[in-house]
Order: structure tokens, then sequence, then C-alpha cells
């Protein structure tokens, strides 16, 4: 599947596109088939987004999981400090991204 | 074109991009070389240069995209001090800092 | 140390307003991103993997308590409770708020610093020794220098928009503690019958087309300094590629034109901007060198230092060096805990060391390429009780480049540009060698991670290097062996097929294996590598 991510424009957080609205998790991401692109420039023009961008992932036991280990990344947080991730209480969250 | 630009009235320097930055070397160059005439920026000119522009030497603009008259009136006097000497004549802190030296 | 006069402080304030405006425009939707991006540059706000990141600069690693008990207060205030100390004498936040962002500014003005850029097609962060002012063998104070530089750089009005960023480093001793021929420009100030003057080395970096930079000229004398630099700049801005930007550096300049004629053109401009009158007075200099004038060190102090309690003599083997005023001791801090992150550093931490500046170094502290911090003037009597309390807040490694003193970018861990992580593998290698008894063995080994080829962590200057590639979608590392940032500037080759990541430190254990096998006596690493040449080392690793 295609889906759209990009960053808060005020606060700088990692987004993703749930359909009616930006989440802050990567498991609520929908797909966006062919319409990426221009959701990500409208969007951006309406100053919810910066730097959206549209990246493959695929649907697992563990929800949505981005194609690429740097979108894992971000959609998790710094594998080194487990504490400011999205998961600080799951000691192997790191794994996922690997 | 430097020996002849006593014969000249305006140079127009093209920014094809803001990012590129040899229109202001080639300005200073020409003020150094005594080039008395208009000197006019067109292109990519975008209200956050127009001071550094003015300081090498460009004393008009023709921007591809309008510019706001308010907003290139608050660039040009933002600075109330600078730190070198350029083409505008404005004394850099240096020179204010030490005014008994003589600046020619 | 420097301290503002109402010139510079109205000029930062004029940019952090500057700065609010332009957000201000960006936040209404007045400025699209593509507009606003080279503006929040200048100011060294970039954005990450996780969220916006500011870069703050720290002129010539030279900084105040009370300066750096504010970045510990941003931290704590504005980000998550930390900042990264970098390979450029730069602190980076990495969670910072758009919106938050010219606040911070305006915090970091009322101490006389500032984000001016830290990033940008500009002249950069003004690079140092962080020994300046105390070690005995320099010729000069490089930081008035530094100084001089870094008002005429901010803001130059010919050049903010050159071909790519431009780094210059100065420095004033033989050894080199600044990769000083690893920067675009690097000065060493050198005296030539009796007068300070500088010798200029143009077209260094690293990146993905690492260069030593080549002598250009062998004195300019101080009071020239500027009008030579225009040359320098102006040559660039001219003639520096810009049709890409991976080879719009002015080492390739250099290297494609060659340095002779890089040298001449440089002449011929200097030759005209030397009577253009656009050097400040010798007077401006002189009143900026006051400033650094040597503080007033005490006499008849001990030389005397307890050695009783072993944990502390091993720290004070590793972490003192000599200073050049009788009874007192340079102290450099480690920011590499073995299971920490290479140059990061809590808000908690950063205010204990403003703390211990303010009260056992003359109120003064350095930051160090390597990622490191320096109390710079502590009495040998006080080294004690500043251990007890490094030690209590996690910071007294003694490993001062040892092994464990690795060098690490921050990698795909927050890195946008990042092919691989850098952190936790640095990691994996500080507790391959926690030993300290290892560590000793192997002696000075410079250890250098880069996550990408832009080489931010300096890897090819590493005796031993690594950097981070991307082997379809999954983290690889490249070693490569004999670099060195130092005096002996050398870049390292490297050894073959890359690794994962156990199988790097895996790597890294053969080559230092071998070189413990190998090495004559008084050999550092380094020098057995240059004596035996890449292949037994090969063959250790693939053999
Ligand atoms: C995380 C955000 C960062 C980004 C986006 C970034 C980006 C870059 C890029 C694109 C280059 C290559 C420039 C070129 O070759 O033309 C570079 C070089 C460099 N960066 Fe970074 N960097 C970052 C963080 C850092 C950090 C944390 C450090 C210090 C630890 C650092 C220090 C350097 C150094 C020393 C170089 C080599 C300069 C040279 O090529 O001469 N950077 N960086
Ligand atoms: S070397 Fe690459 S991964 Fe590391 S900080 Fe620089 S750009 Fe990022």
């Amino acid at each position: 599947m295609k889906i759209l991510t990009g960053n808060d424009l005020v606060s700088g957080d990692v987004i993703w596109w749930a359909g009616d609205g930006w989440s802050r998790q990567v498991g609520d991401s929908v797909d966006v088939g062919t319409h990426g692109d221009d959701l990500a420039r409208t969007e951006e023009a309406a100053l919810r987004v910066v730097g959206a961008y549209v990246i493959d992932a695929t649907i697992t036991d563990d929800g949505v999981r981005p194609a690429h280990i740097k979108d894992r990344i971000r959609a998790l947080g710094p594998t080194v400090r487990p504490d400011l991730t999205l998961k600080p209480n799951d000691a192997d969250a790191g794994n996922w991204v690997i | 074109m430097l020996p002849h630009l006593d014969r000249l009235s305006l140079v127009e320097v093209h920014f094809p991009a803001f990012g590129d930055g040899r229109g202001y070397s080639a300005a200073r160059i020409l003020r150094e070389s005594g080039y008395q005439g208009e000197l006019r920026a067109v292109g990519d000119v975008l209200v956050d240069q127009i001071m550094a522009m003015r300081r090498c030497g460009f004393d008009s603009f023709h921007p591809a995209k309008p510019l706001d008259d308010a907003a290139v009136d608050r660039a040009l006097h933002r600075y109330a001090d600078i730190y070198q000497k350029a083409i505008d004549g404005r004394q850099p802190v240096w020179a204010k800092r030490h005014p008994e030296k003589i600046y020619g | 140390m420097y301290r503002y006069d109402s010139y510079d402080q109205s000029i930062v304030d004029a940019r952090v307003e500057e700065f609010r405006d332009q957000v201000q425009r960006r936040l209404t939707g007045a400025l699209t991103e593509d507009q606003f991006k080279p503006l929040r540059l200048m100011n060294g706000l970039y954005l990450q993997l996780h969220a916006y990141m500011l870069r703050v600069a720290i002129p010539y690693g030279t900084l105040s308590g009370r300066q750096m008990r504010k970045l510990g207060e941003i931290a704590a205030k504005y980000d998550r409770g930390y900042g990264h100390f970098t390979t450029r004498q730069n602190l980076q936040y990495n969670w910072i708020k758009l919106a938050d962002a010219p606040d911070i500014l305006a915090e970091l003005a009322t101490v006389e610093m500032h984000a001016i850029q830290t990033s940008g097609n500009c002249i950069r962060n003004i690079s140092s020794d962080q020994y300046a002012g105390v070690s005995a063998d320099e010729v000069a104070d490089p930081r008035p220098w530094a100084e001089l530089l870094r008002q005429w750089s901010s803001f130059h009005p010919e050049f903010t928009y050159l071909p790519r960023k431009f780094k210059i480093c100065v420095i004033a001793s033989d050894d080199d503690r600044a990769a000083m021929k690893l920067h675009d420009i690097g000065l060493k100030l050198v005296s030539r019958d009796g007068v300070i003057g500088a010798e200029v080395y143009a077209g260094g970096g690293m990146g993905r087309t690492p260069m030593v930079a080549p002598l250009i000229r062998d004195f300019v004398p101080e009071e020239e300094i500027i009008s030579y630099l225009e040359a320098c700049l102006r040559v660039y801005n001219r003639y520096g590629r810009r049709d890409n930007k991976y080879k719009a550096r002015i080492k390739i300049l250099v290297h494609e034109i060659g340095v002779e004629a890089y040298k001449r053109q440089v002449e011929e401009e200097f030759a005209h901007m030397r009577t253009l009158g656009l050097n400040p007075p010798t007077e401006e200099l002189d009143r900026i060198r006051a400033f650094f004038a040597p503080p007033a060190y005490e006499t008849g102090l001990s030389e005397e230092i307890d050695r009783a309690d072993p944990a502390f003599a091993l720290w004070v083997d590793r972490q003192v060096a000599a200073h050049k005023a009788p009874g007192y001791a340079i102290v450099n801090i480690s920011l590499k805990p073995l299971t920490g992150i290479p140059g990061d550093a809590s808000a908690e931490q950063i205010e204990l060391v403003a703390g211990l500046a303010e009260q056992y170094s003359l109120d003064e502290l350095r930051v160090t390429h390597a990622q490191n911090l320096v109390l710079p003037h502590v009495k040998k009597a006080d080294l004690h009780a500043i251990w007890q309390k490094l030690e209590a807040a996690g910071l007294a490694e003694a490993n001062l480049d040892l092994i464990t003193d690795i060098i690490a970018c921050p990698g795909l861990d927050y890195c946008a540009l990042a092919n691989a992580r850098s952190i936790p593998l640095a990691q994996k290698i500080a507790q391959r060698f926690a030993a300290a008894e290892r560590q000793a063995e192997l002696g000075e080994l410079k250890l250098k991670i880069s996550g990408c080829i832009n080489a931010c962590g300096h890897h090819h200057a590493g005796h031993i290097g690594i950097l981070g590639v991307d082997r379809k979608g999954v983290e690889n590392f490249q070693l490569s062996l004999g670099g060195s940032g130092a005096e002996d500037t050398s870049l390292g080759q490297i050894t073959g097929p890359g690794f994962s990541e156990d199988g790097v430190v895996d790597a890294i254990e053969k080559v230092t294996d071998l070189y413990l096998a190998q090495r004559e006596s008084g050999e550092r690493f380094l020098d057995t590598y240059r004596r035996l040449g890449m292949k037994p080392f090969k063959e250790a690793i693939y053999g």
C-alpha cells in the first residue's frame, strides 16, 4: 500500500495521513492509492503538514509497516532513547524497526 | 566590459535562482572598478536579500515576483550596524569603535 | 572571554526579530516551505527525522558558565532535556517546535549567543583549538582571530549565497587538535620575525570526496587577513561549481583548476582587495585580543596531586592535560560514557558542568571537535573535588583518545540523510572494548563513525573509520583504516566489503589484535598501520 507522512508544521511531530486528518500513530495510516501527491499539496497549502511524502508500506500482524527502516524509525522514535519513543514502556520496541 | 564602464548607464545582473550568489560578486566588482550607473538586480530576487544586494552596490531591483514595499523598507532598515566594509558607504562597526582612525 | 558591546548585541537582537518575523510569515502561510527553508537554515533550524532541530553556535568552542547554564535551561524548557555536542563546536537540540524557535534565539541572545549561519551555503561557525590560550606550545591565542572572523563573516553581503557551505578553522600550535586541514580554509598562526601572521590552507574537507587542504600561502600578516580571505572567497564564489551540489565545495574547485591556478587567481584578487580598505585597523584586533588576555592566575600553588584513590589517579592520567601556568591543569570531561550516546549531555549535566566552570575554572569552558568538554583553568588542588562531582553525574569516564572515545554522528536515529544508525554501533563497540586495561593496552586509537557519506562523524579522519551504507534497505558498514585529523592529517582507506553491525565489531577486534601482535615499541595503532600497510589488516579481517 501507499501511505502519506510528513511533519506537523508547528510542532514538527511526525504525522501520518489517517483518512480524515493526521495521526501521530503509524498504525492509523490509510492507503492513499494514487492520490498521495495531490493530498500532500493540499495539506501543505493548508499549513497542516510540512515535507509530506508518499511511501510504500505493508499490513502485517503488528499493523502498518513502512517499507524503509528510516520511516520505521520515524514511526517509533530514536531507538537509542526508548524513553522518548512512542512506546516508552516496551523494552523490545526497537526490534520492530530492523 | 570593464574598460567601457564609463559609457554604460545601466547594467542588469541576472539571478537565475536566489541561491545563486555570483551576482553579489559581479556587482561589487563593477562598483570597485568605478561603474557609476544604474545597477539592477533582475530575476529571483527576494525581500530577505535586498539588504545584501544594496550593500554590494545594487541600486535598483526588478524581481520576477513583485515585492511588498513595506517589507522592503523594513528589510533595508533592520540592521542599524554592520560588520563589513562594502560598497554602500556604511561604516562598519570596527570603524565606529575606533573613531580616532580616519577612514577614506 | 569576548564580551559583546552594544554593536554586537544590536546585530544579534536584530537577527532574532528578523527571524521572528520570518517564522510568523511561515506560520500564516505568507512564506511557502521552499521560500522559508533557506531562511530557517541560516538560523540553524533544520527539519529532521522526528522534529525540527536547532543548531546553536559555540564560536571557536569557548563559553562561560552562564552561557552553558542557558544551554541547559533551553534543553529543559524547550527540548526533551538534553542536547548533542557536535564535531563542529555546535550544540544541537533535537525536538524543537517551530513556534518556539524565535523565543529560543531571544534567550540565547541574552547570553551573547546565536545560531547565525550554523547552516546554509555561507561561512559557518569558526572553529578552533580547545586548548587555545592554555597550551604552552601555541604562538598566540587563535581566538581573537576567530572572533575577528566571526564578525567579518556574519551577514557578509557578498558571501551569503556561496556555491556550498564554507568552514574555517584557526589554530596556533604544531599539534593540531581541530582537524584544521580538513576545512575549506584552515589558518595556522605562525610568527615571522616577531610578527604574527597566518599560514593559509585551502580546499580541505570530508564528505563524499575527502581532501586534505594544500598550503596556498605561507604568510598573511594579521592586518591583511580580512582582505586575503575576501580574495579567497571571491574566487570561490565566482568560479565554484553550482551545477552539482556534490561538486560545489571549494575543494573541488581547487582540485579541478589546480592549486597553482587557484593561488594565482587569489593573489590577483588580493592585490586589488588590499587597496579597498577592507581590513579593520590593528586597534580592532588589539581590542578583541584584550578580552582573551590570560586571566589572573594565582601563584605559589601546589603541584601536588594526591593519587591515593586509584580510580581518581586513572582519571587524572587520562583526562588531565598540561596547562601553561604553574599549579594549573586542563581537565577533559568525557561525553562518552560506555553505554551512553557520544556527545549527548542532559540538561542536568550541562548545568553541573556550568557550575564547575564557575567554581573551579575561572568561569570558562570549551567544547571539542571530538564531542567532549574541557575545563581549561583548573587548580591541581581542585582536581579531586571536580572528579567526585563528575563521577556522581556519570561524567568521569577516563577514555580520552582511547578506542571508546568514539566520535559518532546522530545517524539514522535522528538524521534524515542517514543510511544507518551510528549510535547503537558506537555503543556495541564501547561495550566490546569496555575493560579499562584493554583500552589502555590499545592506547591512542581514534574511532569515528558517520551514518552516511556526508561524513559528519569524521570517519575519513579516524584511525579506524566506519561509514554507514544502505544495502538494499539493510544497514551495512564500511570499515576504513589509517585516517588522521591531527597534524599528520591523512585519509583512511576502505578495507573491502562492508559488514553487519556485529560483523564490524568483530572486524575491529581482528585489526586491533593484529596491531597488538605486530606493534613495535612506542607505536600507536596508526603508526603500525602506516608501517605495515593495508595488506596484513585485510588478511586478518577477510582472511
Ligand atoms: C542531523 C542533521 C545534520 C545534517 C542534515 C547534516 C548534513 C550534512 C551534509 C549534507 C554534509 C555534507 C556537506 C558536503 O559535503 O558538501 C555534512 C558535513 C558535515 N557535517 Fe553534518 N549534518 C548534520 C549533523 C551534523 C552533526 C551532528 C555533526 C557533528 C557531529 C555534523 C558535522 C559535520 C561535519 C564535520 C561535516 C564535514 C564537513 C566537510 O565535508 O568538510 N553534522 N553535514
Ligand atoms: S554523516 Fe550523514 S547520517 Fe551522519 S549526521 Fe551527517 S548527514 Fe546525518
